[in-house]
């Protein structure tokens, strides 16, 4: 075919038709992406707004460090690696597993993202189960920790921020407030007090000594909850010896 | 005259005789999903109402223009920007109801009912015929959803648009996914027999009208006759 026939044959109206169509798609997409764009500290302040469910008290945002008490860049992240088999969950650096066992269990990372203290003295933590949800997404919740002098007493409230433009995010159904309180009741509350940590069980609600469990109908999500959730654990358990983890009225916002 | 008994016949379709849901079987994924609360299910349907209508709009517009040999990625590109900017649109202005959708907002752009009606009337008629399809069909999906969502929510968690009214008594299998098909079911059967009775009865109602009138034009005959 010669390039003047292509010209005016039917593919090459079915080609520019189908290009036109995608560029202007795309034109009206980028702009209402910056007409509908929603800020970081408007999706914090959506957060907040859940998590206390009312007024917001004044917080300080003290910054995520390294084990070593160095502070990570805004927006970096620290990650803290997992391991985990039927029994529990096994932080790296405390767990004494051989190469033969650490090839038998699974590894995860939890990703430590910002970490938020009130004036009223509770810990959020943001964590990230990395690449363990459905189709290898992610998982990014909010967990709020009461604390005590030398560890964490309780938490009192863990919520999904899934939903946002973080294209790792995994596509999650419903899950509802019955699973993210399996984390707030007693036995939870043993468990964190006790040093355990926390493993999904995908058939029943139980408390097993310092290992609670929490019902799901989706396997992998619910891990990657409990990654998420657990990581946000260890952080705090680490860095609350430390006299990190307190609210100052200089960096404070209400 | 004509065209009013037109439009009706539209609506009525997209409603009640062709209604998406029950009638036609489309979209079932968000209906057995979403159905678990009344409020949940209303924010479903009146998504896929304003989807389906736009898209109906912007396809019937191009009609002329977009080639037979690509009509679908045509449309599903339409489709799919539609949705993007509906889930940018309520992940500013009402996250609730972005948080509460969920992954089923995005899927909405694979719902068979939207690319149905795209193809089988929005590609073959006006603008203005095509978005009363498109607001009719969503109306009927809305309605049909409304309907699942009160039965599971009542029977499911004892509520009623979240308000609790069976003072905490509840059945949380009609919660569960075999419940939600269990309550399709029961819904489909209700509705095609309710249909084909006031059908049935309509045609009934006819023949005798049509018979009253043969009779009487028959008598008069005779009477001439004689």
């Amino acid at each position: 075919m010669k390039a003047k026939e292509f010209f005016k044959s039917n593919s090459f109206k079915c080609i520019l038709v189908l290009l036109i169509i995608t560029l202007v798609c795309g034109t009206i997409i980028a702009a209402c992406a910056v007409l509908f764009n929603v800020s970081d500290e408007e999706r914090l302040n959506r957060s907040l707004t859940k998590i206390y469910a009312g007024e917001v008290p004044a917080y300080s945002d003290v910054g995520v460090y390294t084990k070593a008490g160095e502070k990570l860049e805004a927006g970096s992240g620290r990650n803290i690696s997992l391991f985990h088999d039927k029994n529990g969950f096994y932080p790296e650096d405390e767990t004494e597993l051989n190469k033969d066992e650490k090839e038998r269990m699974s590894a995860y990372t939890a990703v430590i993202q910002q970490v938020i203290v009130d004036e009223r003295g509770t810990c959020l933590v943001k964590s990230k189960g990395k690449g363990c949800g459905f189709s290898g997404g992610s998982v990014t919740v909010w967990v709020q920790f009461t604390l005590g002098a030398s560890a964490p007493e309780r938490i009192d409230k863990v919520i999904n921020v899934g939903n946002e433009t973080d294209s790792s995010q995994t596509l999650i159904g419903q899950f509802g407030d019955d699973f993210f309180a399996g984390y707030c009741n007693e036995g939870a509350t043993a468990t964190v007090k006790g040093g355990g940590w926390f493993v999904t069980d995908k058939m029943s609600v139980e408390s097993d000594g310092n290992i609670d469990v929490v019902s799901s109908g989706a396997t992998y999500t619910s891990t990657a909850m409990d990654v998420a959730v657990n990581g946000a654990l260890y952080y705090v358990r680490e860095q609350l010896p430390s006299g990190r983890l307190v609210y100052t009225a200089e960096g404070g916002k209400a | 005259m004509a065209e009013k008994n037109k439009y009706g016949k539209i609506f009525a379709d997209g409603i009640i005789f062709n209604n998406p849901t029950f009638m036609l079987v489309l979209g079932t994924c968000p209906t057995l999903a979403m159905t678990s609360s009344a409020i949940s299910a209303f924010g479903m349907g009146v998504s896929v109402l304003v989807i389906l209508t736009l898209s109906n709009i912007v396809i019937s517009a191009l009609r002329k223009v977009i080639p037979n040999a690509v009509r679908i990625p045509a449309y599903i590109v339409v489709i799919a920007t539609l949705v993007t900017v509906l889930k940018l649109f309520l992940d500013k202005v009402i996250p609730p109801l972005y948080d509460m959708m969920g992954t089923f907002l995005p899927l909405i752009v694979v719902n068979c009912l939207i690319l149905g009606r795209a193809e089988a009337f929005a590609s073959k008629h006006g603008v203005f015929e095509s978005a009363l399809d498109g607001i009719a069909n969503g109306a009927g999906f809305t309605v049909a959803l409304v309907i699942m969502g009160i039965i599971r929510e009542f029977l499911g968690a004892g509520s009623f648009f979240g308000i609790e009214i069976l003072g905490g008594f509840k059945i949380p299998f009609f919660s569960t996914p075999m419940g939600a098909f269990i309550v399709y079911g029961l819904c489909i059967a209700a509705f095609v027999a309710i249909i084909e009775t006031a059908q049935r009865h309509s045609r009934i109602k006819k023949t005798r009208m049509l018979d009253g009138v043969t009779l009487g034009d028959r008598a008069e005959t005779d009477k001439e006759a004689a």
